[in-house]
């Protein structure tokens, strides 16, 4: 009997029975393992409207298919699709008999891939952004190499952040209205609860909504889509964490109309892939839903995911080469225990209410109301007038002596520098001193902490309602429409998490001026603050948004179009809860609401050039908001708007030659997008950029507003896939791109010591810096992948995959290319350095471009059918050469100028070297599964 | 075939498009600065009160033993000339800059700052002379065509060592190489023309 079933693996066994006068074809979908009938399968004969689903038994009858070579797909969510090349006879219908689908393995490869892209994505730092986690649920070729192959080096498919891609859940959109990016960590752990996923890419179309440029994410939650049965699984990793145990359980409807889902997931580490990064994560999922009849369904889906990490600290390379590509300077010990002082906590467990109206059949509107609830929190060290505790802290590492300069000589080649930096602390202190931080809090005068651990807290209420309707206007002419509103109250303080032994902490900001400089909040002189209490800084942003999007889809025999606009409206207010010192006037109360109104409208062709060739092209114009971060730039402590806060432009065009046949499936595209006028705001301490004074060794808090970045993205894609044998496949893919700044945007820092009541607004304009045609930074700008898999009809199967990553690009820093980098400050003319020559600046202010390299991956598994479950497991071993290599980097502007700048260069040992990320060397994840 | 003609139609725009608009790494340009023609701030390996002996430089005592040294004040590095107790009834120093070429740009000018100390008669002077015919040698100094240059100066009743700009000394008739030298004429034995002369912070400029 299996053999039977073995020998149908790849072809379909073909019975021709003639049935009358219908021209058409009939068949039966089956599970390759089980041999029972799959429902639900979608039977297609490409390029045209043709579909039907197979029914309870599997069987699905297509009828007025045109006579002749026809190609049949057959597919559902979690199986290889099956293209079928079919001969079609006038008047018959043609009974291909049994379609064995077999289970889609990447299925196992989406839940490796997840260890990747929840470590960095959402953190503050763009340098380590990836757009992997968008694409796990996608069959294309080359998607699907950008997320499993390339992913781990932090590649972006067009070199576009995954702002530019809406991530929904039920239509409703997850992206965070603070920075336009979605918080992976608020469904982590819940793969199985969150695959039913539809992907579109580029501005192609969605039925959920306009979308951004890089594509949208649909991950469907209703209950009763959901294959019922129970699987549970354990992984383990030496990734970001160590292991993970996930089961999950749907039901299916039954008679009374009811059908209900529920998981969890734990995922742990006492230490993962880098030093000290710890990480537990619970998460729950429970989906109800309750067929009233025909027309109307209601679900409920609440999602709750709880997420703790210690982060990994970017260093230099003087760091690296003391201590290791695994350093990390985030953590210390106490009590026999690896304490990170740097941990990412997040919390916002989701509940939505889904109403399901089928209008009639042709149209259904879908309603949902979702409230999102809960804190994101990030710790930090903080101290007073005594030392930094940071291991890494510049004046710890022998580069301090080594970069030593008389004037504007090097003497840290010279004794005493040399033997100095031989004894410097970082050689023998290299991790956070927690029992020195105690002892100093235990021995302050007054009992006070000068050490405290804090937590930049987030917390956010969000109320989304929104309804889509899709409707099938006529055989041809399909629409979309939706409306979505969206209400943000968010909480931003910060929050005191223990006093390391101290009694209290005094709300003090020593680096103010003035007395009124040293006081957060006017309105509460002089507090001393104790564990739990919200000190610092303390206000609540507002957001309310409204965006609509209508959509025509045309289908017709050669070719396929669209059109589709959207309109959002947004507006932004902060409300300050402290008065703060230096912002007397403006800090507390409400700002001025900032209002931003948007258009968009998209457009598209598939001309079909044959049934197996077809040519796509999409093109997009739309305006778009700038994400609240990027409005209120220095909103922790003033109600400032920047001062030209406009929305971006954004335009974008691709083109793509299609080929699909049994054998050989490849997608060839060109694009090309353009970004103009985003801001981009960034905070980082710096010293040395308004005051030249040597001896001021005050880390200042700054606010860097660049405003007008207009961005340049365009290249080529291609994905390949050929079956070479009914068991041996080839994909091949490749990414060529070019992504630059297009011109020269500007400049400006908030310079809070200037602050005062007549001058509420302190910025220092920069003018422009020369960023045009420097590179975007945050990803390879090519890729080349070539894999081969086999896949054996005993269920197991093996690939193996070499990939070649190029051309990524440090993050260059603005400041440094603004005038101001020349100009001497000591200058009494203000006239710029005077050794100041094109040459040495040109190598100065050159971009890093980061080294290629190799990685190489393999893959395997297995299943096996014991009484009716499915037993198997998943391997993979990514980088199996542990090639070391930067996923990215950034430029320390402390070095603000010329002079400092060449003479840290010069000293061959820079103190304020670029930081770097590293990616994963060889490693490993296992997953061991059981279906029933 | 119609299909060949439409790819190849599709591949050659999408590689037009790509070649037209690519870009090198060495196509940025950088932020913009007026390089300074010359220019000396009397940092670069200077040791507080040594003589003064710059790369290029002339530090020449045309009378008596006083010559130009190096002081350090306030993190801040200067020439300084002093007749004070050098024992001689006139001391003569000159200090002369390395060849400068002028005339590469209109409007260049020279600007430098300048300071003193117990400065009590206006005999006891600070010049700056420019010479197109001096050869760099000792022996030419004083056979050389020097003309003085007007600028703003310290005068006996400014602070002491409080530096003063010169304003901007027009340079724009000239062109080819010139020196620029700073003389200082005192004494030594006379102490109502024994004050210290302070310059830094030499720049030409356009």
């Amino acid at each position: 009997m299996k053999k039977l079933v073995i020998s149908t693996l790849f072809v379909m066994q073909v019975i021709f029975v003639f049935a009358q006068s219908a021209t058409g074809i009939t068949g039966k979908a089956v599970d390759l393992k089980t041999q029972k009938p799959l429902q639900n399968v979608v039977a297609s004969i490409q390029n045209t409207n043709l579909t039907q689903l197979s029914d309870a038994t599997g069987k699905f009858t297509l009828v007025d298919v045109a006579a002749g070579n026809q190609l049949l797909e057959v597919k559902t969510q979690g199986y290889k699709a099956q293209l079928l090349q079919v001969e079609v006879v006038a008047g018959k219908i043609l009974d291909l008999g049994v379609v064995v689908l077999e289970e889609d393995q990447t299925e196992e490869q989406q839940l490796s891939l997840i260890t990747i892209t929840e470590n960095d994505l959402g953190d503050d730092n763009s340098g380590s952004e990836s757009t992997a986690g968008l694409l796990q649920a996608s069959r294309d070729a080359f998607q699907q190499t950008a997320a499993f192959n390339w992913g781990q080096a932090r590649f972006r498919i067009r070199g576009l952040d995954n702002e530019n891609a809406t991530t929904m859940i039920n239509g409703v959109v997850m992206n965070k209205i603070y920075d336009g990016r979605p918080q992976w960590s608020n469904w982590g752990g819940l793969n199985d609860a969150t695959r039913n996923q539809e992907f579109t890419t580029g501005s192609a179309p969605s039925d959920y909504t306009f979308g951004g440029i890089l594509g949208t994410q649909e991950i469907n939650t209703r209950a009763s889509i959901y294959r019922p049965g129970t699987r549970i699984s354990f992984a383990n990793t030496n990734t970001n964490y160590s292991f993970r145990a996930m089961a999950t359980h749907a039901s299916g409807m039954n008679t009374n109309g009811w059908a209900y889902v529920i998981s969890a997931g734990r995922r742990w580490a006492q230490e993962g892939y880098f030093d000290g990064t710890d990480y537990a994560a619970n998460s729950l999922f429970a989906s109800v839903e309750k067929k009233f009849n025909e027309k109307h369904s209601l679900n409920l889906t609440a999602i709750y995911a709880q997420n703790s990490r210690g982060k990994s600290s970017p260093n230099t390379d003087e760091v690296t080469n003391i201590a290791g590509v695994k350093y990390n300077s985030y953590w210390g010990w106490q009590d026999g225990e690896k304490r990170n002082s740097r941990d990412k906590d997040v919390e916002e467990p989701i509940v939505m209410l889904s109403h399901y109206w089928k209008l009639s059949d042709r149209t259904n509107l879908n309603t949902n109301v979702a409230f999102q609830t809960g804190s994101i929190g990030n710790s930090r060290l903080d101290y007073q007038g005594v030392n930094n505790p940071d291991p890494t802290y510049y004046r710890l590492l022998p580069s301090f002596y080594t970069s030593t300069y008389s004037g504007t000589t090097l003497v840290g080649n010279q004794e005493p520098y040399l033997t100095q930096a031989k004894n410097a602390p970082f050689l023998t202190n290299r991790q956070i001193d927690w029992a020195q931080m105690y002892a100093a809090n235990a021995s302050t005068a007054a009992g006070n902490s000068a050490y405290i651990l804090y937590e930049d807290r987030t917390d956010d209420n969000q109320w989304t309602a929104n309804s889509i309707l899709s409707s099938q206007l006529a055989d041809n002419i399909a629409f979309n429409g939706g409306v979505t509103f969206r209400g943000l109250r968010s909480h931003n303080f910060q929050n005191l998490l223990d006093l390391l032994g101290g009694k209290y902490y005094e709300e003090t900001d020593t680096f103010g001026g003035n007395y009124m400089q040293t006081q957060p909040d006017l309105n509460n002189l002089d507090r001393k603050v104790g564990e739990g209490d919200t000190f610092g800084y303390n206000y609540i942003l507002r957001a309310n948004t409204i965006d609509a999007f209508t959509q025509f889809k045309f289908t017709y025999k050669k070719v396929d179009f669209y059109m589709a606009q959207t309109f959002t409206r947004a507006d932004y207010q902060r409300e300050g809860l402290y008065r703060n010192g230096y912002y007397p006037t403006n800090s507390f109360g409400k700002s001025q609401k900032t209002t931003f109104e948007n258009f968009g409208f998209k457009g598209g062709v598939t001309y079909k050039i044959s049934g197996r060739q077809y040519l796509t092209a999409n093109g997009v114009y739309m305006t778009k908001a700038p994400s609240m971060r990027n409005v209120f730039p220095n909103a922790r402590v003033s109600n400032n708007v920047v001062a030209d806060a406009t929305n971006e432009n954004i335009t974008s065009a691709d083109l793509s030659y299609i080929i699909r046949t049994p054998k050989l499936k490849a997608r060839l595209t060109g694009y090309f997008a353009k970004i103009k006028n985003s801001t981009e705001t960034s905070f980082f301490y710096a010293e040395g950029i308004f005051d030249d004074s040597e001896s001021s060794d005050s880390d200042a808090f700054v606010a860097e507003t660049v405003t007008g970045i207009d961005k340049k993205q365009m290249g080529a894609e291609l994905g390949l896939e050929y079956q070479i044998t009914s068991t041996i496949k080839a994909i091949a893919s490749a990414a060529y791109g070019q992504y630059t700044y297009d011109n020269n945007p500007h400049v400006r820092l908030n310079q809070d010591a200037l602050a005062s009541a007549t001058n509420p607004n302190p910025v220092v304009d920069f003018g422009t810096a020369k960023l045009k045609d420097y590179r975007l930074p945050g990803t390879p700008q090519e890729a080349y992948s070539f894999g081969l898999e086999y896949r054996d009809p005993k269920f197991w199967w093996v690939g193996a995959n070499a990939n070649y990553l190029a051309s990524n690009y440090m993050d260059v820093a603005p400041l440094l290319r603004t005038d101001n980098f020349f100009r001497n400050p000591s200058d009494p003319f203000g006239l710029p350095f005077v050794d100041a020559n094109d040459a040495r600046a040109n190598e100065l202010l050159k971009q890093e471009k980061f080294d290629d390299f190799y990685l190489v991956n393999l893959t395997g598994g297995k299943s096996w059918r014991i009484k009716g479950n499915t037993i198997g497991f998943f391997a993979s071993i990514n980088n199996i050469f542990d090639v070391t290599y930067k996923t990215g980097g950034f430029e320390q502007a402390r070095n603000g100028n010329y002079r400092e700048l060449s003479q840290d260069r010069a000293s061959g040992t820079p103190v304020f070297g670029n930081k770097y990320f590293y990616g994963y060397g060889r490693t490993y994840f296992v997953n061991l599964y059981i279906q029933f | 075939m119609k299909t060949n003609s439409v790819k190849a139609l599709f591949l050659a725009v999408l590689t037009a498009g790509m070649l037209t608009s690519c870009v090198g790494d060495d196509d940025t340009v950088l932020p913009n600065y007026k390089p300074v023609i010359f220019g000396e701030d009397f940092e670069l390996n200077a040791v507080d009160n040594t003589l003064l002996a710059l790369p290029g430089w002339l530090n020449y005592n045309e009378l008596g033993s006083s010559r130009w040294t190096s002081q350090y004040y306030s993190s801040n590095n200067y020439a300084e000339y002093s007749s004070f107790n050098s024992g001689d009834a006139v001391n003569i120093g000159w200090l002369i800059t390395p060849s400068i070429t002028l005339g590469a740009h209109p409007n260049e000018k020279l600007l430098f700052q300048s300071a003193q100390s117990y400065v009590t008669n206006t005999a006891n002077t600070l010049e700056v002379l420019i010479s197109t015919d001096f050869d760099g040698t000792v022996a030419n100094v004083t056979t050389a065509h020097w003309t003085p240059l007007s600028a703003n100066f310290p005068t006996t009743t400014s602070t002491y060592f409080a530096f003063l700009k010169s304003g901007d000394v027009d340079l724009s008739s000239y062109s080819g190489p010139v020196h620029i030298a700073f003389r200082v004429k005192g004494s030594g034995t006379n102490t109502n023309l024994d004050g210290s002369y302070q310059i830094d912070n030499l720049r030409i400029t356009y």
